[in-house]
């Protein structure tokens, strides 16, 4: 039975993380064309005509579905991509070409597997915890995730078998690990505040405390902009840059592998905006409402929306930024990663430790 | 929970083999790789989950990022050549003497002996004995890195003109 539950949280979770990175395209081809003072997309879909009457408010539906972008983002592209023909560069070892994006992907999914998105409730007398896999070490494991999605870039350059990818690769590999260093400090400080890896008692101590931006807003600050380091956004995607990569890493990928590699590119975003959420705006906890822990799922589901909406708003609030800045140059941006966030981070961790040393002597 | 641990074997040994069989370089890293992860299995299935992730993000995303890059930027040796028949007779007949004598002693030792589940090891435990008893070890490991590091740089950096090359250099 235990099993079976977790089957489930999984089959959720994976939904879940599929709706927020669709979300995220849409909002990414919407926004950006309201940023750029033009209308986006907002044909396919928008012409559609059934004759019979009882059809009609489905006509109406579909209407506004295509007028709105959602038909063309979510419909016509993964179609579109699904049915391109696939090809794998000459001379190239047809299993690494294809392994890369799954690289790319994985980690950044199963990294959601250790955060908790709604409060704990019960079930038929199940106790359910929305953390599919609720171990000591939560917040480490999305670190490890993010580690090894270097992978994906490096063998997705590697394997494109031309000067443009190799170097984009590697400028995408040295620009994840250079940020890693700045992210792990800023975990460290989070971590010595809470005293627990444990995301979901994080979110507890939260909600009986402050929240986490208002004890480390540098900490908050330093993984914002690593986050979209990480995920190679703008102003941080000179790997992808095309006018000078020609796309750089993913230069030789078509179809549904290079929709894999966005797909993985959106699914990070939502996953930086998660544990943004979590661990400094304080998951499901607003300033003045006490949900009731009685453990309906009810709460849980009101919980999840607040959730939710701090999730979108953060994810907007990165494709806002994304569209709105210039790009950095690499020197800039390696200099911006080793020489002044690491620093930085490096001086709140030592403020952090100096603070608490000095509340809990006094 | 035996098919998990065959499933995570499986994988282990086939990476430690694959290592060793692959001619391509960047092959044989691969491999490691999923050893590595194979390994990260085997702690978690013994409850141990600070090691699992800590096995991950050292091993499998640190280190061998290094071994990877490494690969990437000095060029791909591929192996042509392969080795004699007397070599492959002799490394595959020390192979199996030596697990034998690994394992038999274990096996003798283990065979009636009931091995409980080992218990969840939190983060904290760990961090206070890392940082309370075992605390001078930690900072000799570090001094350790530091001379590993400092070594490798002796050895690979580059010589002043008029200074001698290493033997293992080519001109």
């Amino acid at each position: 039975m235990e099993f079976f539950i977790v089957l489930v949280k999984c089959i959720v979770v994976l939904g879940l993380v599929m709706g927020l990175a669709s979300s995220c395209t849409w909002f990414e081809r919407k926004v950006s064309a309201l940023i750029q003072d033009r209308v986006g997309a907002n044909r396919a879909g928008a012409f559609t005509t059934f004759d019979s009457i009882a059809l009609k408010p489905l006509q109406f539906v579909l209407r506004l579905l295509g007028r709105l972008g959602f038909t063309n983002t979510l419909l016509c592209d993964s179609l579109k991509a699904i049915l391109k023909e696939d090809f794998i560069p000459k001379g190239v070892s047809p299993f690494m070409h294809s392994l890369a994006p799954f690289l790319a992907v994985v980690p950044v999914f199963l990294a959601f597997a250790v955060v908790p998105l709604a409060p704990n409730f019960t079930l038929f007398g199940f106790e359910i915890t929305t953390q599919i896999a609720p171990i000591d070490a939560g917040l480490l494991f999305v670190f490890a995730m993010g580690s090894v999605a270097v992978y994906g870039v490096a063998i997705a350059g590697w394997t494109g078998n031309n000067k443009y990818s190799l170097l984009g690769g590697l400028r995408a590999s040295a620009q994840m690990i250079s940020y890693e260093l700045a992210m792990s400090l800023a975990f460290v400080s989070m971590i010595a505040i809470y005293g627990t890896l444990d995301l979901y008692k994080i979110i507890t101590l939260q909600e009986q405390g402050y929240w986490g931006i208002v004890t480390q807003p540098f900490a908050f600050i330093i993984l914002f902009i690593v986050g979209m380091a990480e995920t190679k956004r703008a102003p941080f995607d000179l790997p992808e840059a095309e006018s000078e990569l020609t796309a750089g890493y993913f230069t030789e990928y078509s179809g549904m592998k290079f929709l894999l590699f966005w797909l993985g590119e959106f699914a990070e975003i939502a996953l930086f905006s998660v544990l943004l959420t979590v661990l400094f705006l304080g998951g499901w906890d607003l300033p003045g409402v006490n949900l009731p822990r009685d453990g309906w799922w009810g709460w849980a589901l009101v919980g999840h929306a607040i959730l939710m909406a701090k999730v979108l708003f953060l994810c907007l609030l990165q494709i806002v930024i994304r569209w709105s800045l210039p790009r950095f140059r690499y020197d800039q941006l390696m200099n911006l990663g080793w020489r002044i966030l690491l620093p930085i981070s490096l001086l709140n961790v030592l403020g952090t430790g100096v603070v608490r040393l000095l509340l809990r002597g006094a | 929970m035996e098919f998990l641990f065959i499933v995570l074997a499986a994988v282990t040994l086939a990476g430690a083999v694959g290592v060793v069989v692959s001619k391509n370089a960047l092959n044989s890293a691969l491999c490691l790789i999923g050893t590595m992860v194979g390994i990260a299995g085997f702690f978690a299935q013994l409850q141990s989950n600070f090691l699992t992730v800590a096995q991950i993000s050292v091993y499998a995303g640190a280190i061998m990022v290094l071994v990877v890059f490494v690969i990437m930027l000095l060029g791909e040796k591929v192996e042509t050549r392969k080795p004699s028949r007397a070599l492959c007779l002799t490394a595959g007949l020390g192979g199996v003497l030596f697990i034998g004598m690994t394992i038999q002693p274990l096996i003798v030792f283990f065979a009636d002996a009931q091995v409980p589940f080992p218990p969840e090891i939190g983060v904290r435990d760990i961090g206070e004995r890392l940082f309370g008893e075992y605390a001078f070890p930690f900072e000799l490991t570090s001094l350790l890195i530091l001379a590993a590091v400092q070594g490798a740089v002796m050895v690979a950096r580059k010589r002043l003109p008029g200074e001698e090359q290493t033997s293992t250099e080519e001109k």
